[in-house]
């Protein structure tokens, strides 16, 4: 009984021990989320070849807006992304809970959160003003009607471009975009 | 320039140089430099294997290559809780959590989704598992029972070898190499397209062993051993919904040994004989997936396995067909439902020799399981459970549920804790066959021992009850640490019975106790060029018989409590000299303890099973000349010229494992 004691008694110590280590190195642990920190470049990438149509884009806006939807996947994998600029603007992000209620945006990043309510994204689909550039790596987010959908190859990431549901928004992909896709429909 | 980037961003964490908020180095990178970064599966495994309510431990194809490994087996002593003995050239005492031996009962493994768990003695003939050692992408090690996703037999611990998709091994491979153990070994891959939404390989491959030494005389122990396997894989797609797969394998393993004490039905009783062994098998495996949606799945599965062993103690074949399916979905936002039924037949064909007697029969087992993963808070805290439900032919219904909670909270922790319910199912063996312990007449002993099996012997089981705890702060750094404590209840013992020729000794389920223990796995790569794993297990048991009928129960229950090491710890060291030379060095250290199954026990030739503390060293050196060309020269066993890891098992006279050199060169073509 009592060895059984001194062995919760040490287990319980040594638990707690681990448990204030872990903490006071959490502070100076990093986020190490290399697939995220890539994904969130290939966003800002996109965008340098996408060309919007002015009504979307009016060319006297400052920000090109790309909007997060759903679970923040990324964590700190953004924070450099509103220092680059696409066509002379600066980027600002803006993390929306759910596809439900999507302010005005050039482009969207959908969570795979967001899975289960795909069949929202006609909502944005719509042409004019909103003409915003759908990208996620949900498997069958081409399938649900989606532009870019990212894509793991190999251990390398990729892309597939829905180019025919872009062009029914405005939205016009530079060929050395279409070039480095894996497929093109 | 782009690996660059890459590699500063895994390293500075580690070194805590950085605080604050890094920059996403990658944003500086144009979209077809960023296309040729690779996600390494580091990033992804611990992401999965933080969010396992189980003591898990995987060795990478990239473990297995710079260990220097030859076989399986020896792979397997890379995780932490894990007890590797070998026994001879070809034998090996694979257990988890306690429980050694030959017929390690309570591990069950598979390999690619097919068991390779024998139905004869309940356990894995580990000389019929060559797959190639470059098909394998990775080696889940899960320690405690899994008896509520795998089922029965499943009672320590499942082993789950998956070997590599056909588009992952395209190309050709050679691989040649010769040493003084290893004498020779080969193996030929080649994968191809067979079209945009197909791939295919094929191999094959072969080893010769060299016999080690007898410890008490230091002669010849007579356990050469040669492999030979060859198969194909084929993997694809239909659509982007659909996988398939379709694989095969054929072997033929032959090989001497020394049978010890080998019984005979006339004077002079009892000998030593010096014989071979021949096993053979096959199988085909055919596997389907269909994505309904993100979180909803179907699987099927089917194999057909042949195995056979022609020996002087086995002349027994199994085959075995197959079918599982596997649905998983999501039940509203929160609940990841798992459901799947099994079907499995066999069919034994077994001929008696005087050593032994399994019936041959035919058998089959249902199965269904159910579990649902509950989020709590998504990806945070989720609380699991599930039970399986089996029909065996031998126990009729057997539950397995368990219960397990995780809490994450925060992608560099997690911590787990669950209560699981599993059992071993009888073996043939235990069922009904024989194994002659002993032939020695009046008055030098009883006459004919043997062991009875009985229809009456039940299900052994098993309540694990499971603590633990998992730290990466950085991608260079991590700790696992497991704790568990498990009540065993109606373990083996054998009751004497008077027969016509002498003595049996009948199965019954007569030992109940607990172990408790704490393994702990960390791997520490603190510069690019060095990487470090350490892995340490503590365990510590106690049984008692539940009646004393005879003197063999309590040496029975004594023997449960010592067949296994208190500590066992491994230290694996891999070093980057120039950009294309590696040092690989291994160190491995097992406590002493206390060889040797039941039979030796009751057997009339008494055996000392005891097995000193022993330390093994392995190094290898890896030159790569060019970029597809890979030398190896490795050292095993390096501290002893000859050690004994493992001692009196009923059939092999204790056997020293001879200190061995070998090299090898794989070409990629």
């Amino acid at each position: 009984m009592l060895r059984l004691f001194r062995l919760f008694l040490f287990l319980f110590l040594f638990w707690t021990s681990l448990w204030v280590v872990s903490r006071v190195a959490d502070v100076q642990a990093e986020e190490c989320n290399h697939e995220y920190h890539l994904k969130a470049a290939f966003l800002v990438n996109f965008a340098k070849f996408i060309t919007w149509p002015e009504q979307a884009l009016p060319a006297d806006q400052q920000d090109f807006i790309l909007c997060v939807v759903g679970k923040d996947v990324f964590g700190s994998a953004l924070d450099g992304v509103e220092s680059k600029t696409v066509g002379g603007r600066t980027v600002r992000v803006v993390r929306v809970k759910s596809l439900k209620n999507v302010p005005t945006c050039q482009m969207l990043f959908i969570s795979p959160s967001e899975a289960d309510n795909l069949s929202l994204i006609d909502r944005w689909a719509t042409g004019g003003q909103k003409a915003a550039v759908m990208v996620s790596d949900v498997f069958n987010f081409i399938e649900a009607g989606g532009h870019i959908q990212l894509i793991v190859t190999d251990n390398r990431l990729s892309f597939v471009v829905n180019h025919t549901a872009m062009r029914k928004l405005g939205l016009q992909a530079n060929s050395s975009l279409l070039s480095l896709a894996s497929t093109v429909y | 320039m782009v690996l660059s980037g890459f590699l500063s961003l895994e390293v500075s964490p580690a070194l805590g140089m950085s605080t604050g908020p890094t920059d996403n180095l990658y944003l500086d990178m144009d979209l077809s430099q960023l296309m040729q970064v690779t996600i390494t599966s580091v990033s992804k495994k611990p992401q999965t294997l933080g969010n396992t309510p189980a003591a898990v431990f995987v060795i990478s194809q990239e473990d297995i290559r710079r260990s220097g490994a030859t076989s399986i087996a020896e792979a397997l002593a890379m995780a932490p809780g894990i007890q590797v003995s070998q026994i001879s050239s070809s034998k090996w005492s694979i257990s988890s959590r306690g429980f050694s031996g030959f017929i390690s009962n309570k591990l069950l493994v598979l390999i690619d989704g097919r068991s390779v768990y024998s139905p004869v003695y309940s356990g894995v003939f580990w000389d019929a598992q060559t797959t190639m050692l470059e098909d394998i992408d990775r080696i889940e090690v899960i320690r405690g029972p899994g008896g509520t996703i795998w089922g029965a037999n499943a009672v320590n611990g499942v082993i789950n070898i998956i070997t590599k998709k056909a588009q992952d091994t395209q190309g050709g491979l050679l691989r040649a190499g010769f040493g003084t153990q290893e004498r020779l070994q080969g193996a030929v891959r080649y994968g191809t397209k067979i079209n945009e939404d197909a791939f295919a390989r094929f191999y094959a491959m072969g080893n010769d062993r060299e016999s080690n030494r007898l410890k008490e005389s230091g002669l010849d122990a007579g356990d050469s051993w040669n492999t030979m396997q060859t198969g194909f894989r084929a993997d694809g797609v239909v659509g982007t919904r659909n996988e398939w797969t379709l694989q095969g394998d054929l072997f033929r393993n032959q090989g001497d040994q020394i049978l010890f004490p080998y019984w005979l039905s006339t004077a002079p009783y009892v000998v030593s004989k010096h014989t071979d062994f021949d096993d053979n098998g096959g199988n085909l495996l055919a596997g389907w997936q269909h994505r309904f949606g993100e979180h909803e799945r179907l699987s099927l599965q089917m194999y057909y396995d042949y195995a056979a062993r022609d020996e002087d103690f086995y002349n027994i074949s199994y085959r075995t067909f197959d079918a599982a399916v596997q649905y998983e979905t999501r039940l509203g936002a929160r609940h990841d439902i798992t459901a799947g039924a099994g079907f499995r037949h066999i069919r034994g064909d077994n001929e008696a020799t005087f050593q032994s007697y399994f019936p041959s029969r035919t058998d089959e087992v249902f199965s269904l399981f159910l579990q649902d993963a509950f989020h709590l808070i998504p990806d945070r805290l989720i609380i699991t459970v599930g039970s399986k439900y089996e029909h065996t032919p031998y126990t009729g219904s057997e539950w397995q549920p368990s219960g397990k909670l995780l809490w994450a909270p925060s992608e560099h922790h997690s911590y787990w804790a669950s209560i699981v319910r599993a059992v071993r199912t009888p073996s043939v063996l235990e069922d009904g066959g024989t194994v002659t312990f002993s032939n020695l007449p009046p008055p030098y002993g009883m006459g004919y021992v043997a062991s009875s099996g009985s229809e009456d012997f039940a299900a052994e089981t098993a309540l694990s009850y499971e603590l633990g705890y998992r730290w990466q702060p950085y991608q260079s750094f991590s700790f696992d640490l497991a704790l568990f404590y498990t009540e065993y209840d109606d373990l083996y013992t054998f009751r004497p019975r008077p027969s016509e020729r002498g003595l049996d000794l009948v199965f019954t389920n007569g030992v109940a106790g607990h172990n408790y223990g704490a393994e702990v796995a960390m791997t520490w790569k603190p510069k690019s060029w060095l990487s470090l794993a350490g892995t340490y297990s503590y365990l510590q048991s106690s049984y008692k018989p539940d009646t004393i009928v005879s003197p063999l129960d309590q040496n029975i229950s004594d023997l449960f409590e010592k067949m296994q090491p208190m500590h066992q710890f491994g230290l694996r060291s891999s070093l980057d000299l120039a950009h294309n030379w590696q040092l690989n060095a291994w160190l491995r250290y097992t406590d002493s303890f206390i060889g040797g199954n039941v039979t030796s026990i009751s057997a009339e030739l008494p055996v000392d099973g005891s097995v000193d503390g022993s330390a093994d060293l392995s190094v290898n050196l890896i030159w790569k000349p060019r970029p597809d060309m890979e030398c190896m020269l490795a050292g095993q066993n390096l501290l002893n010229s000859g050690q004994l890891y493992y001692n009196s098992e009923h059939l092999t006279p204790p056997t020293e494992i001879k200190r061995g050199v070998f090299g090898k060169i794989t070409w990629r073509f």
